[in-house]
């Protein structure tokens, strides 16, 4: 025994030791001293419960927690709503150009929430192109600001989660269902909704959680539309940042109500899922049915509209972005003026956006590779605890994340508010889950005797994963890393907190730009971050060889 | 390779409860037994992927518990293959070597030559995906025996193969061991596959060894009721056995037929009888007596399912060598043991097996 004890820990053990140490400076520390501190008394130090009181007997804080349900559960519905039957219509009818909406569908999802905003306020704002035209003719359109502006720029901007979950689920279904279900003498209609919905119900209900989870957590959107229907992360910010009258105690307390909310809604959504796992046990994939050029036409057109509509905010930002301007109106005329400006005042932020971005995507498939790692092959009590804490920040919105870190490491020893690291660190956090669930699913397809394998014909065990699993783990990791990517370089909520004045991104620079009525140097701004998500689509498609861009 | 009061505890429940085993060089040696009956954690310990609770395993007398599974240079076959898919033929083979930082030539010449005992030489610079199951097999096997193991593991190597191609590998398997002489231990739970193979078997059940012996011994004397029913077929019937006062044993079965048993038996007994040491004859006293409930005409032999007296179901082979007459069904018979053939048990309160 003695022998054994006095060899040099094992790779793994090492592994598991720091990445541990890690989780629990970055992890458990700022979100469990954040979360703690709303149950303290703001005066006396004691525990109490007295910040909840305040929370439930306020309206101005109470109303945000109601408008924030509303405003998702409104969201969510109508997302449902236009996702299937547009999955339903390009996956089962011969409708033309459907890799053309396809690629709409994915490119719209991909862009910012709060340029789908901004766009949309260009569109129908106060002073927008279409609110302008429409006033000539002599009618006054609804206001776009508040809840209105709100769900329609999450729903437009949220549905093509619902889209490509159920298409795929749909081409997952076994037709040989349906058939049965025909044969039994059920007619198409009730077919669709006695089978095929029913089977893909635990998918939908996958795609209605991000739905939901992204509209409820998301504040660049209602920051900039919302106006006076102020929402739960919106008042997180405002209460936090204000220089004077801000209450971190109330920051900290609507951040614990709102990371509950999310894990309740988590929680009902898994346990829906748990009792309906359909496995699809003989596979003969759907049939493509073949209508009409009448109905197809209609079909296309319907799918084509929905597309656009999505894809509207972004042409809207590349438009605007080639507008004369005169500060901050537009005036007759193209040219290249934002651009020149922005490289003039703000190439700081687009090297910064890249630069962190890239770093952090890096550090995170070494992180995913390790961790899922341990996840999946050495099972433990330590194994499960860092699966749940890496998972944890899932539920976490943004602005929470950033302000839990700038609490946490603004004095000595771990002083990084202001540094690039705390913006790096706070991208690590936001995006790991979805880095460690993509790459947990690559490692259980890859069998473990491999490793064994190696390791009897006498390579040691680090070597052997390096030589083996991570090598068939790098393909997946990296086509995954590069949607991570994407939503890195258009992250706003925690940036917008961590930002200093050097370490501004492209995302923070638009939100500021927008604020300050530059619209011309925002669009370009925009159109570059929708530029860069669409090349790294197009590397994407080229690694991963056309697998799915839902991880 | 000597295994000694080896255990391996997962929580509450202990996998390998105590094993003593000894296997010599150049033997081919299987553990046999269900599946869950801890066969592979054994392997899995002696390949140092398990660590080992209590006892020692040792190789040419040296303990090797604490050897990390890399530095054990032991050559293993796994079930599903483990074929590095990133890798060409060429370069599964040669891994090992590569390991052992064995030179480039000398590499070049040992793995041509593994691929040729094998007979894939063909195959060198294909892609795994390329390969067919029996191929890949062939791949894992030389993989195995390039780096000159001192002992090679085999675990379930053919359950993904196969029935015809099963029998070739296993036959192939067999005739390369003999040939380089080396050390075999070969898991499975295919008795049949287990006989024709092995020098030596240890039958395995909830953890411990029932018994270790060649394949004609564990065939013809089973040492206990599971080895006798898990190793081909056998009927358990029940007997009472009382010693007579000059001597010997006699011992009633199914309280209808009686027989000399050996020296001092006595007690509740059970009987192992195979069906094909029992034949049948015409409705006779004192013998057991039974209902034909279904005949099965094989070729050679005829299977036939008896129902006794007492209720019991029992079944009967006859060789169509030894008799032209085939029985109906409903028809009463009484069926004959082959006395030396019988195998007797103490039914310790366990009961009967069905």
């Amino acid at each position: 025994m003695s022998r054994a004890k006095l060899r040099m820990p094992s790779f793994w053990t090492v592994t598991v030791i720091v990445l541990t140490a890690l989780v629990i400076i970055f992890l458990v520390y700022p979100f469990a001293s954040l979360f703690l501190k709303s149950f303290f008394h703001p005066k006396t130090g004691d525990v109490s419960l007295v910040n909840y009181q305040k929370f439930f007997n306020t309206p101005y804080y109470f109303n945000t927690l109601k408008r924030s349900l509303l405003v998702s559960s409104v969201t969510t519905v109508l997302a449902v709503l236009l996702g299937v039957p547009i999955a339903y219509i390009t996956s089962r009818f011969n409708v033309w150009g459907k890799s053309v909406i396809n690629v709409m569908i994915i490119l719209s999802m991909l862009s910012p929430p709060f340029i789908g905003a901004y766009s949309w306020i260009l569109l129908l704002g106060r002073n927008g192109f279409i609110t302008n035209l429409v006033e000539k003719i002599g009618i006054t359109m609804p206001t776009i600001y508040g809840f209105y502006g709100m769900v329609l720029v999450f729903t437009l901007k949220l549905f093509p989660y619902v889209y490509l979950y159920v298409a795929g689920a749909l081409g997952n279904i076994d037709s040989s269902l349906e058939e049965a279900a025909e044969s039994l003498g059920m007619n198409k209609l009730r077919r669709m909704f006695t089978v095929t919905f029913p089977v893909i119900m635990p998918t939908i209900s996958a795609a209605a959680l991000v739905v939901f989870m992204t509209s409820m957590a998301d504040f660049g959107t209602p920051l900039l539309i919302g106006e006076g229907y102020k929402v739960l992360p919106v008042v997180v910010y405002e209460e936090y940042m204000s220089d004077i009258g801000g209450d971190t105690i109330i920051a900290s307390t609507l951040s614990t109500i709102i990371v509950l909310c999310a894990v309740v809604v988590l929680f009902l959504q898994k346990a829906y899922v748990s009792r309906r796992n359909y496995r699809m046990s003989f596979m003969r994939p759907p049939q493509v049915q073949k209508v009409g050029t009448g109905k197809r036409l209609l079909l296309t057109a319907i799918a084509f509209i929905v597309a656009f509509a999505a894809m509207l905010p972004q042409f809207t930002v590349i438009v605007t972005s080639f507008l004369k301007t005169r500060g901050p109106l537009f005036v007759a005329g193209f040219s290249l003026d934002s651009y020149k400006q922005i490289g003039f005042k703000l190439s700081k932020n687009i090297m910064n956006t890249f630069l962190f971005s890239s770093i952090a995507i890096a550090l995170m498939i070494l992180l995913g590779l390790l961790l899922s790692y341990i996840v999946v092959r050495r099972t433990s009590k330590m194994a499960s605890f860092l699966d749940a804490a890496a998972m944890f920040p899932y539920v976490i919105p943004g602005a929470v994340i950033g302000i839990g870190l700038v609490t946490a490491f603004n004095k000595p020893p771990l002083l990084l508010t202001g540094t690039m690291a705390i913006m790096i660190v706070s991208y690590i956090i936001r995006k790991l889950p979805f880095v460690l669930r993509s790459s947990t699913a690559i490692l259980q397809q890859i069998d473990p005797s491999i490793e064994e394998a190696s390791i009897s014909l006498g390579v040691p065990p680090m070597k052997t994963f390096f030589k083996t699993t991570a090598i068939l783990m790098i393909p997946g990791l990296i086509s995954g890393g590069i949607l991570s990517w994407v939503s890195t370089i258009n992250e706003l909520s925690s940036t917008l907190i961590l930002y200093a004045g050097n370490t501004g991104t492209i995302s923070v620079a638009i939100f500021n730009e927008i604020f300050k009525d530059s619209f011309g140097t925002a669009a370009a701004l925009a159109s570059i971050l929708s530029i860069a998500t669409v090349v790294s689509l197009a590397i994407f498609n080229k690694v991963s060889g056309g697998r799915s861009v839902l991880m | 390779m000597v295994i000694n009061n080896v255990v391996k505890k997962y929580g509450d429940t202990t996998a390998v409860k105590g094993i003593q085993l000894s296997i010599g060089k150049g033997e081919f040696f299987t553990i046999l037994g269900p599946s869950g009956c801890g066969k592979t954690t054994l392997l899995r310990m002696i390949a140092g992927f398990n660590t080992i609770d209590e006892g020692e395993i040792l190789f040419d007398g040296k303990r090797i518990n604490e050897v990390p599974a890399h530095l054990r240079n032991i050559g293993m076959v796994f079930q599903n293959y483990a074929i590095f898919p990133h890798m060409s033929i060429f370069k599964n083979v040669a891994y090992g070597l590569k390991a052992r930082k064995v030179p480039k030539q000398e590499t070049e010449a040992r793995v041509n030559e593994a691929l040729e005992l094998m007979r894939i030489s063909q195959y060198r610079d294909r892609d795994p995906s390329q390969l067919s199951g029996g191929q890949q097999q062939r791949v894992a096997l030389a993989r195995a025996l390039v780096i000159r193991p001192v002992i090679l593991l085999m675990d379930e190597p053919l359950s993904n193969l196969d029935a015809k191609l099963r029998v070739e590998m296993r036959n192939a398997i067999k005739k390369i061991q003999r040939e380089l002489g080396i050390t075999t231990i070969y898991v499975t739970h295919d008795q049949e596959e287990a006989l024709a193979v092995s020098d030596r078997i240890a039958v395995m059940n909830h953890g411990r060894v029932e018994q270790i012996g060649t394949p004609q011994e564990i065939y013809m004397k089973p040492a206990t009721p599971f080895v006798a029913g898990f190793i081909g077929t056998t009927n358990f019937l029940s007997g009472v056995a009382e010693p007579q006062p000059g001597g010997g044993s006699i011992l009633r079965i199914e309280n209808a037929k009686t027989v000399a048993a050996p020296g001092k038996w006595r007690g509740k007994t059970i009987v192992g009888l195979r069906p094909e040491h029992l034949h049948l004859e015409d409705v006779r006293d004192g013998e057991l007596v039974g209902t034909i409930t279904l005949a099965t005409f094989l070729g050679d032999f005829i299977n036939y399912e008896i129902e006794l007296a007492g209720g019991k179901t029992i079944e009967v082979n006859e060789y169509t060598k030894d008799t032209q007459r085939i029985r109906e069904i409903g028809d009463r018979v009484s069926v004959v043991p082959d006395i030396d053939r019988m195998n007797l048990y103490p039914d310790e309160g366990e009961g009967v097996p069905a």
